[in-house]
């Protein structure tokens, strides 16, 4: 997510601003300390015109 | 309003409400503390201290109402032997309450207001069961809402 929000050239504060959080949200999830809502992730995911594969998925570690 | 004045998201708003909830538990102990200490310490009688026994039980009736209207319990995992528990547990509490309060020492006057207590703790339960129903019937009807 953070590599999306620097390829446009964006601020955490800009980012958050855009899809109604705060820069510490915005900073928590970067770092994977905050799971956000489906809202949220949608409203980043079109803020950053990206999918939410690419922004959040993860492989199964297990496998 | 609160929201947008704070400026608060998601995670700020769930983070207040696990405080809320928290806080909310802690002064439901703090009350029971003061009731122990009241009854123990300052040697008060039940009758003095009614106004919070009026507060805990309000509360615990809201509690459950609004946690079974608002799908916080489901109907679905409520078993008839819980409901049972449950009831026999509001009749203890009551007659344990009023025997206290009114000082109750004799067994047949104490049978004659078990007997009200029993009924006015089924009526509270069917209440419950009937606000589980109709919380179940809303969450039903918005999930067949297009």
């Amino acid at each position: 997510m953070k590599l999306a929000r620097v390829e446009k050239d964006l601020s955490q504060q800009e980012l958050a601003d855009l899809v109604q959080a705060t820069r510490q949200t915005v900073g928590l999830i970067e770092k994977g300390k905050y799971n956000p809502t489906l809202k949220l992730c949608l409203r980043i995911a079109w803020a950053l015109e990206k999918t939410l594969d690419e922004l959040f998925w993860e492989e199964n570690k297990n496998d | 309003m609160i929201k947008k004045k704070f400026n608060m998201d998601e995670r700020n708003i769930n983070i207040a409400r696990k405080v809320l909830s928290r806080l909310y538990i802690a002064t439901i102990w703090m009350i029971v503390v003061d009731i122990f200490y009241r009854t123990f310490a300052l040697r008060q009688r039940p009758d003095q201290y009614e106004d919070l026994a009026i507060i805990m039980t309000v509360n615990v009736f809201l509690l459950l109402g609004f946690l079974l209207y608002y799908g916080g319990l489901t109907l679905d995992k409520i078993k008839p032997l819980k409901v049972i528990l449950f009831y026999i547990g509001f009749v203890v509490l009551g007659t344990i309450f009023t025997a206290l309060k009114y000082r109750i020492t004799d067994f047949q006057a104490l049978i004659g207001k078990v007997v009200i207590i029993a009924s006015i703790c089924a009526i509270m339960v069917a209440l419950f069961l009937i606000i589980a129903y109709l919380g179940k019937r809303r969450v039903e009807k918005e999930i067949s809402e297009e």
